[in-house]
């Protein structure tokens, strides 16, 4: 497994750290936290899991 | 091969399970296709998953085969229900645990289908932020190497390092 990087101004950086910031968003309403309308109003969209 | 715990839907969006040491888990699935501006024909096709414990992480997380079993068994049925679906995976490698956390995931699917699907992997430096990323898809897939070519294209402007982890 490669290690690459990137800067974090870049277009590729920007869309890596929005990818991780999502993931935290969806894990803190995975744990009750936040409401489902908090990753609605971000864009976020789950689908039905099976 | 343990046993999967048994699963509950939640909702219309999250499955949760409990484990014999009263742990928590939810699992859930989401739209992948805004990671790849690129490959906009493959958004049907792609879809991110999350799984996470509830509740504080800060005590010791005791070992358990069958939730490694009962998430496998979760996305292998995402499988049977989305034969050309392809699954890509997001984690933040900051806390150092990243890499135990691929081979232990990667174990686990080896134990079930340990020639029915590819897996890609890549590790990003983002500033000081590290991600690991991998895409899941059945071997033979139809959009196989269009699939790798977008997963690839996911900091293809990256410098690459000489390190190799594996």
């Amino acid at each position: 497994m490669k290690t690459k990087s990137v800067s974090p101004d870049s277009p590729t950086g920007k869309m890596l750290l929005k990818m991780l910031e999502d993931k935290k968003l969806v894990n803190a309403y995975l744990r009750g936290e936040i409401e489902k309308s908090v990753l609605d109003a971000k864009g976020i969209k789950l689908v039905n899991p099976l | 091969l343990s046993i999967p715990y048994n699963y509950k839907r939640v909702g219309s969006t999250k499955v949760e399970f409990k484990t014999d040491f009263g742990l928590e888990y939810s699992v859930t699935f989401g739209e992948g296709k805004g990671y790849f501006p690129h490959h906009p024909h493959l958004a049907e096709y792609l879809r991110t998953v999350y799984f996470q414990i509830q509740g504080s992480q800060e005590s010791k997380i005791p070992v358990d085969s069958r939730v490694g079993a009962t998430i496998t068994f979760l996305i292998l049925q995402y499988f049977e229900q989305n034969p050309d679906g392809a699954l890509f995976f997001i984690h933040d490698g900051s806390d150092g645990k990243e890499l135990g956390r691929k081979k232990k995931f990667d174990v686990w699917f080896r134990k079930v289908a340990p020639d029915r699907f590819r897996k890609e992997n890549s590790v990003i430096e983002v500033g000081r932020a590290k991600i690991y990323i991998s895409i899941l898809f059945r071997q033979g897939h139809p959009l196989e190497a269009e699939l790798i070519s977008a997963f690839e294209a996911v900091g293809a402007t990256a410098s690459e390092k000489p390190q190799d982890l594996d």
